[in-house]
């Protein structure tokens, strides 16, 4: 924090100013210029409110430098933070990286002939829900372990890496010999207790922004799994409660050169949950890329109309192969290539 | 001993704060400033002693100036009541928030800014306003919070004093930052303001022309949109002396209520009413933190 006196402050009004912020914990040093006196409060008091120095005698303006989060802040890694996997792909480099696969994995032949579909279009990684706790108990719930096992092989054989959502901290253990990302949903993303355990991973968290949770909230969140040492940390855009209501949220492109601005932490962007509708899924993906996005997440069915789950944001295969043509055209324009 | 305190403004607040002083046998006397037919109700109640029109004139020969009028108004008299304070005099306010006044007390006073102006807020008050309304046990039992402009720095001589009548008059003297107030003064007041103003607003625009469907709500509903009624003249001075942590504590809400519509149809719903229940369950009279007095 910065405390800039005014060019009239007296020797005492400064000491007083001093003596209040070593009251509240801070280190503070001194710069007495020829006209102007500044002091940099040092410390870490997240609660304080600047305001309480603006009343004093002799100052002039207070600046807060630092942000809420230290570790997620760009200032940690000026240069960027680039994740890198066993098969050699990058997530936050030149390359933007395509995740895709069904919204939930509902049987062997379905996975392998999405994944074989997706890997020929150029998708990187392959997505896919093992757990699936819905609103109605008597909605498909997912496979669990054997998805996790169908994603694993299905994965190796198209040279995939794999992406799945972890919803409980039981579930950590048995996801981790099959998956290369472990997702966190957007209701999960304030799940505090889960955050805690998914830093003490090395494994990579792709961390998905709350429905309604702010930019900030986003970055806090990351900072919480960092604190906890797991640095490889993918932020998603997946979109937010607005009050338009034509789409089922409304995506944030906005939002991946905030967090590129902010953080150091690269940014994917889910069209498919941003959406909710097919035929918007397109246009937000080539968005994203143009905006910036590291990494897309796409839901891609080879036969959507029969998905047991989220069907009507699935893309068909075509037109995800057909996306994958113009998002190859779209990322040169910002300096980008796809992965 | 104070000699003499001066009321600036003497409606409900300072109307009650004279009548409570004689109550408790303030031997000292009161000077009372605002429009004569306030001035003259005042008198007659016996909740002041004498009145003055003029705000600075009414202050001269005064230990205590309590400045009674809504912010917006106290924002400006302080700079009018300044120059004619005695030497070791305190000017004191009771408005809604306190860190836009603070910020003009130390313009006004500059250094001696934390000698000078003790900000204070009582935690009292009616849906009515004016002397007639006037009570002289309107504050007992109440938090009176006082904001001093330097940590815990209270003024000495007259403001001590100051906070012994309070005590006497039976408000209980609580301690905060000024910034800290205003954000603790945004949730507890303000916010709730807000949502019933929101809520009956709308509620006028669904169903204002069929009020007799409107009539059927029960008291649940009458309790929601009781303070809507509140008079915009006394919101607009804390909303705008207010305008950041009330606006940060409605994103919260806003948030909430997104993350509600949401999961109308989830559990997630009921951990939202498990942890509303919370609120009840930790509160009880007894425990308000770190109240002095």
């Amino acid at each position: 924090m910065i405390v800039a006196m005014q060019e009239t402050a007296t020797e005492d009004q400064i000491q007083v100013v001093v003596e209040h912020l070593i009251d509240m914990g801070f280190s503070v040093h001194r710069t007495t210029g020829e006209r102007q006196t500044i002091l940099a409060a040092v410390g870490s008091r997240a609660d304080f409110d600047t305001r309480n120095l603006e009343v004093l005698s002799g100052v002039m303006e207070v600046h807060r430098i630092s942000a809420p989060y230290k570790l997620a802040g760009r200032s940690f890694r000026p240069q960027g933070t680039i994740i890198e996997f066993r098969n050699g792909l990058k997530v936050g480099g030149k390359e933007v990286v395509v995740m895709a696969g069904p919204c939930s994995v509902e049987s062997r032949e379905q996975l392998f002939t999405v994944a074989e579909l997706i890997a020929k279009a150029g998708a990187r990684a392959l997505r896919g829900g093992a757990f699936k706790p819905r609103t109605s108990p008597y909605s498909f719930q997912g496979l669990g372990l054997e998805a996790l096992k169908l994603l694993r092989e299905a994965g190796d054989k198209y040279n995939m890496l794999v992406i799945s959502e972890v919803m409980e901290i039981s579930q950590i253990e048995l996801m981790l010999p099959y998956v290369d990302i472990l997702q966190v949903g957007a209701r999960n993303m304030q799940n505090f207790n889960l955050l805690r355990e998914l830093g003490k991973l090395k494994t990579p968290i792709l961390l998905k922004r709350g429905i309604a949770a702010t930019i900030e909230e986003v970055l806090l969140s990351a900072e919480y799994i960092m604190a906890g040492g797991n640095y490889n940390i993918i932020c998603c855009e997946r979109g937010i409660r607005t009050f338009e209501t034509y789409t089922r949220n409304t995506l944030d492109i906005c939002a991946i050169p905030v967090i590129h601005k902010l953080s150091h932490l690269p940014i994917a962007s889910d069209p498919s949950h941003g959406t909710g509708r097919r035929d918007k899924v397109a246009p937000m993906a080539r968005a994203s890329v143009a905006a910036g996005a590291d990494a897309l997440l796409i839901e891609v069915h080879h036969n959507p109309d029969k998905a047991l789950s989220d069907g009507a944001q699935s893309l068909y295969p075509q037109q995800f192969s057909e996306l994958m043509d113009s998002l190859k055209m779209i990322a040169p324009a910002v300096g980008r290539t796809i992965a | 001993m104070l000699r003499q305190i001066t009321i600036i403004g003497t409606g409900l607040i300072g109307g009650s704060l004279g009548l409570a002083l004689r109550k408790n046998k303030f031997k000292g006397k009161i000077i009372g400033c605002d429009r004569p037919e306030v001035l003259r109700r005042a008198k007659r109640l016996h909740a002041i002693d004498h009145g003055v029109a003029d705000p600075s004139a009414a202050c001269e020969g005064s230990d205590v100036v309590v400045l009674a009028t809504p912010v917006g108004a106290a924002i400006e008299l302080i700079g009018k009541v300044a120059p004619r304070l005695n030497l070791n005099a305190i000017v004191t306010d009771v408005g809604s928030t306190k860190f836009e006044i603070a910020l003009r007390a130390r313009q006004v006073f500059g250094e001696d800014a934390p000698r000078k102006f003790l900000p204070g807020h009582p935690m009292a008050g009616k849906e009515n306003s004016g002397i007639k309304y006037a009570d002289p046990d309107l504050f007992r039992g109440a938090v009176w919070f006082l904001t001093p402009l330097v940590g815990k720095n209270l003024p000495a001589g007259a403001g001590r004093e100051y906070v012994a009548l309070l005590k006497r008059i039976g408000a209980k003297v609580a301690f905060l930052d000024p910034a800290g107030h205003d954000r603790l003064c945004a949730w507890i007041s303000h916010i709730p303001q807000m949502i019933s103003t929101a809520l009956a607003a709308s509620l006028v625009e669904e169903y204002g022309e069929e009020a007799p469907l409107l009539e059927s709500g029960g008291r649940a509903l009458r309790e929601m949109t009781r303070i809507a009624s509140s008079p915009y003249s006394m919101w607009r001075d804390v909303t705008l002396t207010n305008k950041k942590s009330i606006a940060e504590a409605l994103l919260k809400i806003e948030q909430r209520l997104a993350h509600i519509r949401e999961n109308l149809d989830t559990r997630e719903l009921e951990a939202e009413f498990n942890q509303a229940h919370q609120l009840r369950k930790s509160h009880s009279p007894r425990r308000h933190g770190k109240i002095i007095g």
